[in-house]
């Protein structure tokens, strides 16, 4: 895929701008519906049942007269807060782990390595099957399973940046100079695996954002009435010959929004990776 | 050259394909695909009240001295007649001979006898114990011969001996049936895959007439949209239910189904824990019924099928009045009612079985509920847990669920039942309606028990839930309307 959308010259970045401008739009419309939205997307109103789009009603309305647009547009803030907080959650732990196992070396490392790959083997659908026996169904639940997730993720980024970053003369000379392992790892090694991280983190939002999408769409995610589009696609999916517009919104929806972050986490690495830099230097 | 020769094998193949199906296809096929919503917790009707037990094997595999017809009549069963003494306390009940259970068994009166001895038994686990307790006596006057004295005339015993839970088990057998049924006809258990599908097949030493279907499997799909899909492919030749009825119109509108909406004796209701603190308030659960707005459960939930109940009976069951009216929809009373019970930032709970039905049902009165300052969280459960969880441990605030048995106005009189009603009127009036036999005096007991329960606002009465059924339009003898919870397949064939 990289090799497809990566510029042939530094200086253009149509893909950065692309990515940036739709994840923009995405994150917008998320934080407007925080605050407003056409109509209340939990309203139902029976009367107004399977309508086409109107005035009243841009895209049209649900199995249960509910406003689709505004549904897709809080369902835009349910996505991004599940998958940014997943996401956080995956960093949060996988960036010391990964700093952690390269800077100490040895047996513990091997440890800790060799279990984040048994967590990487282990499905974010399984996780979230699991927590739902034991906690119940909600959005914390698809947090933690997606979290949980990209946790060896961002471990494996960062040990193997940090790995080939501990052995360069800069880090020997801060050795030398009697610097901590721990200030090493924050002073020099951190900033210098951060670029790698950033473009990670755009990649890992926008399969978040699918995985929250699969999880509601089997039940497991956010619970109604909190709109979803995941939700939004398997209520559809029945009424596929009604109204094929239903499924297609929240469809559309997620296709932008993944689209967008995939193009700027492209963009992004181009941009910020530096081994990617120096090649084409 | 090679793509040449791949064709021509091909076409080869596909002819002699077509010649040797040709005599086959003539043939009309005796094997039915039958598609169900829920898995039934084991196979034994007479000791478990989910009603996909009886779905499965009332008929096919178990039968009772009498048996319900598609249009509800009572028809001799394993009991070729009767004859009832003029006090109508005696029932002397003429047996069919010559009838054995799948194990080889023989059928006889001793054999009824213990079947109805072991339902009405003080340490009985039949779901419907209510059904034999007009039972005073069951004696054998010889092979063919049973006779049953009851403690007072009982109009509805023929009809009460034709449910699931009265169906005739043998002695040797009773313990095991929950997984290994065995009973006296025309189908037996051939294997039950948990989670996806039971096979029943030809019984082939049964008494009566040979069924025109060799084998059915009921295949457990209760997804809607995988419900769809098989009935599309073919996978699925029938659904005595289709679990998602805005599919109808597209089922409707395809030459290649049968739809027909009948009626069952589904009583949709909101069950409240009538013992759980603030639903032992009567205002409060007065409040729920001013608060949930019937039509708009109807039109959201069900396409507008169902149709509206008052209270726990069915419109189309003798003595029925409709009470419908009796708390319309009024959010504003519904708040007052509950400040007046003290009652503020009420959270509950409300547990979903699988069912399309409830999971829709609950989305809206989630919403509405929210409008009368009730919480409602949504838990969506597996039908196993709701059987454990709700039905027996009594562990919830409000549920959404079908109740399938005809004229069921009983649970509501029963000390030990999950809606924690505990009523001594009412148990009162129920007492009387049991011990009554005229059939005028009955009606009005019925009513008056119809207006109890909608008076003390037991549960909340939503609908009746429709028999949206959907089948090959090559299929014969399905029933419409579904009297008792249960699809007798022994009349059903498929046409040339």
């Amino acid at each position: 895929m990289s090799a497809l959308t990566r510029p042939s010259s530094s200086a253009a970045h149509p893909s950065l701008w692309f990515g940036a401008a739709m994840t923009a739009i995405v994150v917008l419309i998320a934080l407007v519906s925080l605050v407003w939205t056409p109509q209340d997307p939990t309203a139902m109103e029976m009367t107004q049942r399977l309508q086409g789009p109107s005035a009243l009603h841009w895209l049209g309305t649900d199995r249960f007269g509910r406003d689709v647009l505004s549904m897709a547009m809080a369902g835009a803030a349910i996505s991004l807060q599940v998958s940014f907080v997943a996401i956080a959650f995956g960093m949060a732990l996988g960036v010391p782990l990964g700093l952690f196992a390269a800077m100490r070396g040895g047996v513990l490392d091997e440890a800790a390595m060799r279990m984040s790959d048994l967590i990487f083997a282990f499905p974010a659908l399984l996780t979230a099957i699991m927590l739902r026996e034991l906690f119940g169904p909600g959005a914390l639940n698809a947090m933690i399973a997606i979290g949980i997730f990209n946790v060896p993720v961002f471990a494996r980024v960062t040990y193997g940046a940090a790995l080939s970053l501990r052995t360069r003369d800069f880090v020997t000379a801060s050795r030398l100079a009697g610097k901590s392992e721990t200030l090493i790892a924050l002073d020099h090694i951190l900033p210098n695996v951060l670029p790698l991280l950033i473009v990670q983190a755009t990649i890992q939002l926008s399969l978040g954002i699918l995985a929250e999408a699969a999880l509601s769409y089997m039940g497991l995610g956010v619970q109604p009435p909190a709109p979803s589009w995941g939700r939004m696609l398997n209520d559809a999916q029945t009424l596929m010959a009604v109204a094929p517009r239903l499924a297609l919104v929240p469809g559309l929806c997620i296709v932008f929004t993944v689209l967008g972050l995939n193009l700027l986490g492209d963009g992004l690495r181009d941009k910020l990776d530096p081994r990617l830099r120096r090649r084409q230097a | 050259m090679i793509r040449l020769l791949t064709k021509a094998c091909l076409a080869l193949v596909l002819v002699t394909a077509s010649v040797a199906m040709a005599p086959l296809s003539a043939a009309p096929r005796t094997d039915l695909n039958v598609g169900m919503r829920l898995e039934p917790p084991h196979l034994d009707p007479t000791a478990g009240a989910a009603a996909a037990i009886g779905e499965i094997v009332y008929a096919n595999l178990f039968e009772g001295l009498t048996r319900m017809a598609a249009d509800g009549a009572i028809k001799p069963g394993l009991a070729e007649s009767w004859t009832v003494s003029p006090d109508g306390k005696v029932y002397t009940f003429t047996l069919r001979k010559g009838v054995t259970f799948h194990d080889g068994t023989p059928f006889d009166a001793a054999v009824a006898k213990f079947a109805l001895d072991r339902a009405r038994a003080s340490d009985s686990v039949n779901p419907q114990k209510g059904l034999f307790e007009p039972i005073e006596a069951v004696e054998v006057i010889d092979p063919a011969t049973l006779k049953v004295t009851l403690k007072r005339p009982t109009g509805a015993f023929l009809f009460n001996l034709a449910w699931p839970a009265a169906v005739m088990v043998a002695p040797q057998s009773a313990a095991d049936n929950k997984t290994k049924p065995i009973g006296t006809g025309p189908f037996k258990l051939d294997r039950w895959a948990k989670g996806s599908q039971v096979d029943l097949v030809r019984h082939p030493n049964y008494w009566g007439a040979k069924p025109a279907l060799n084998k059915i499997s009921f295949k457990i799909i209760g997804d809607p949209t995988a419900a769809y899909a098989a009935m599309m492919a073919g996978d699925v030749d029938a659904y005595p239910i289709f679990p998602a009825n805005e599919n109808i119109p597209q089922f409707q509108a395809d030459k290649r189904f049968t739809v027909k909406i009948g009626n069952t004796e589904g009583k949709t209701i909101v069950a409240i824990n009538n013992a759980r603190t603030p639903f032992d308030d009567i205002r409060v659960r007065r409040a729920l019924a001013h608060g949930i707005d019937r039509k708009a459960v109807i039109d959201g939930a069900t396409m507008g099928l169902g149709k509206p109940i008052g209270s726990h009976y069915a419109p189309q069951d003798a003595g029925y009045v409709d009470l419908t009216g009796q708390y319309p929809y009024d959010p504003e009373k519904a708040k007052a009612l509950l400040k007046e019970a003290g009652v503020s930032n009420l959270k509950v709970k409300l547990i979903l079985p699988p069912p399309d039905y409830a999971r829709r049902s609950g989305e809206i009165i989630a919403a509405q509920l929210k409008k009368i300052g009730v919480e409602a969280e949504l838990v969506p459960v597996e039908w196993a847990q709701w059987l454990s969880d709700v039905f027996r441990g009594k562990n919830y605030d409000l549920t959404i669920i079908s109740h399938v048995e005809p004229m069921d106005l009983d649970i509501y009189a029963r000390d030990d039942y999950y809606f924690n009603y505990a009523n001594a009127d009412y148990k009162a009036l129920y007492a009387e309606l049991a011990a009554t036999s005229d059939p005028e005096k009955r009606k009005a007991l019925i009513e008056k028990a119809q207006r109890k329960l909608t008076d003390d606002s037991v549960n909340v009465f939503m609908f009746l839930l429709p028999k949206t059924g959907v089948w090959n339009a090559k299929l014969e003898g399905l029933w419409e309307n579904a009297p008792l919870p249960v699809n007798d397949f022994t009349a059903v064939r498929w046409r040339d």
